[in-house]
């Protein structure tokens, strides 16, 4: 499954979204992407000692030039909510979302 | 390069998530060459269209249906496959063309004015192009025509029909000079008017194209929304750079408004060029307000206005991705008009130009927040049906208790076979914003019987529709454009019906334009 937070059947309680930079001002910062949605979820044990963390690997051209990272979301569905809750934190699981940059745009004249 | 993403079938939604889909595979296709190097100029158009040309062959051999998608902005389901999409947004670049490379019958002064872009090039990144790499003034230029938003590329906006308001030039689909299209017969067209020749043979070659000059076939590839291949480029006809200078926001009665559009039909505003209007359905004032700008001289140091429809604040708080969902379960107690009296009162405030000026890379910056759950549905008329429209809008809206405003954009008649925004001499585009139930196809199946009754034609926005059959699709165009857009599809993919089949979609199968 590859669904953003916040489009989950399970509405998501909570999520954040965070942009870089996007346009003149403060135009655009939600739609300059690259590429499409990637999603996964990430796990936190016992309250932190032990995270799971994200190599992020797509963001890249089909040379391996990087891109970096346009956007990305944060959020616990209400299951995840649920499981932090039950487990007291022991268990808390939530859902990382992204977006990879375009490349700087190729310009100049055809002669 | 194409390079696929190797996830495999996975759930795709588009901007607004107003549909969601599993495809088969996403394939990324950026200018990285075959030797690993980043490609530019003529290497690299030519390379795109190559690569995507091969990538539909692999599609037939593989048996998948395919679409190309750009900024996934629409909100119907023209973007919506079970196939194999092919992301478009990191073919990026934009070039300026020699002169030995246009048709003699094109005039000297007028080539400066055409650049070539990639289909995946953003609005935003076309304006930063056009308007402030040239470091004189005297060589800046501007786009003719935009949504209010910046956010689309270059060929979804084409091909998906935005509009914006421009009532003495047309919508983005106008301002084309020529398309790069790969089919997958082995080598790309390069397609544009027989009447207007832009673009010589030698230019063909060199992007690797075969040149076909067809008023009928570039009339119909305009408005296709990815049935007719892959769009790797496309000739944009600029203008020497301009500004638009809104003065502040007007009240206007009704009776006005109405008179001043009667009179727009009968004779089109010289002196305008962005004109449009919003009204409130449930008001009962009878009041409307209208914003309009004149095109007038690139003025140096113009400072760039705040853009429009920002909703968070200065500490970043904004509304929940999923507030409408809340906000729907209390339709049935809260009177639509207190609704649309906040809504008003917000366009005035965040979401119409007011007392601005700029150029138009520096006013349509719109950033749009969008909220899941919302969709939108827009139809056009003819200006001269735009009072009418009106009535039977609020009409309709307030039968079903809608809590929504009308935001209504001219723009001057368009060329394209199918382009919804071709009503002579102006069309008036009425964009209506809802809480996407079930109440959505309803209001439209209601607007399309309330429409036949007075005997008006509309069309539907290809991107902001429920849904189109073969019925209405014959009601707004007629069965001979209709036919005329479906045999220059098949002029298009010389006649192969397997080729055709890859990009036939589901909307477009139950529109009958399969």
């Amino acid at each position: 499954m590859n669904r953003p937070i916040g489009q989950s059947r399970f509405s998501a309680v909570s999520s954040y979204l965070i942009y870089q930079d996007g346009g003149i001002g403060d135009s655009q910062p939600q739609n300059m992407p690259g590429t499409e949605w990637r999603s996964t979820t990430l796990h936190s044990f016992a309250w932190g000692l032990w995270r799971q963390d994200l190599p992020v690997t797509n963001c890249r051209l089909a040379n391996g030039q990087r891109l970096g990272i346009e956007e990305i979301r944060i959020g616990r569905s209400w299951p995840q909510v649920l499981v932090t809750f039950l487990t007291l934190g022991l268990v808390a699981p939530a859902r990382v979302s992204w977006r990879c940059c375009r490349p700087p745009s190729q310009t100049g004249t055809l002669d | 390069m194409l390079h696929r993403e190797n996830v495999g079938p996975q759930e795709w939604a588009g901007v607004h998530v107003t549909h969601r889909t599993t495809v088969a595979e996403i394939f990324d296709v950026d200018n990285v060459g075959p030797e690993g190097t980043l490609l530019s100029g003529w290497d690299m158009f030519r390379h795109a269209g190559e690569s995507l040309d091969a990538l539909i062959r692999d599609a037939r051999a593989a048996g998948k249906r395919l679409l190309p998608i750009g900024a996934g902005w629409a909100l119907s389901k023209i973007n919506i496959t079970d196939g194999w999409l092919v992301n478009t947004k990191l073919l990026n670049g934009c070039y300026d063309i020699g002169e030995r490379y246009f048709d003699s019958a094109y005039p000297a002064e007028r080539r400066r004015q055409v650049v070539l872009a990639q289909a995946g090039m953003q609005i935003a990144e076309l304006n930063a192009y056009l308007e402030l790499l040239p470091q004189k003034d005297a060589l800046r230029r501007a786009i003719q025509a935009a949504g209010i938003g910046n956010g689309q590329t270059v060929a979804g906006s084409v091909s998906g029909n935005t509009h914006g308001a421009q009532i003495t030039f047309g919508a983005m689909p106008d301002f084309v000079a020529g398309l790069h299209i790969a089919t997958g017969g082995g080598q790309t067209l390069w397609i544009e008017r027989s009447s207007k020749p832009v673009l010589n043979e030698e230019f063909a070659a060199k992007i690797g194209a075969r040149l076909v000059r067809d008023d009928r076939i570039f009339a119909a590839a305009l408005v296709s929304f990815g049935t007719f291949g892959i769009i790797a480029a496309v000739a944009v006809e600029t203008a020497p750079i301009y500004q638009l200078e809104f003065p502040p926001i007007a009240d206007i009665s009704y009776a006005d408004l109405k008179a001043k559009l009667s009179s727009f039909a009968a004779a089109p505003p010289q002196d305008l060029y962005h004109y449009e209007f919003i009204f409130d359905p449930h008001s009962r004032t009878q009041m409307a307000m209208e914003t309009r700008a004149p095109k007038v001289p690139y003025k140096p140091g113009v400072p760039t206005p705040k853009p429009r429809w920002i909703v968070r604040d200065k500490n970043g708080y904004a509304p929940g991705i999923n507030i409408l969902r809340l906000v729907g379960l209390f339709r049935w107690i809260v009177p639509p008009g207190l609704l649309t009296g906040l809504q008003f009162k917000q366009y005035r405030k965040v979401a119409l130009l007011d007392n601005v000026r700029g150029s138009p890379g520096q006013i349509y910056t719109s950033s749009i927040y969008y909220l899941e759950g919302y969709i939108e549905s827009a139809y056009a008329v003819s200006v001269g049906d735009a009072p009418a429209t009106i009535d039977i809008s609020t009409e309709v809206a307030r039968a079903m208790r809608l809590p929504s405003i009308n935001q209504v954009r001219l723009c001057r008649a368009s060329g394209g076979t199918l382009a919804f925004t071709q009503h002579q001499p102006i069309t008036a585009v009425f964009e209506f914003g809802m809480i996407n139930d079930e109440r959505f196809p309803e209001f439209e199946r209601r607007l399309d019987q309330a429409f036949r009754k007075a005997g008006i034609r509309y069309t539907m926005h290809w991107s902001k529709n429920s849904g189109i059959d073969p019925d209405k699709l014959r009601y707004m165009y007629g069965d001979q454009k209709i036919t005329s857009w479906k045999d220059a599809r098949k002029a298009v993919f010389g006649n192969d019906r397997s080729l055709m089949e890859l990009f036939e979609t589901d909307a477009m199968r139950e529109a009958g334009l399969a």
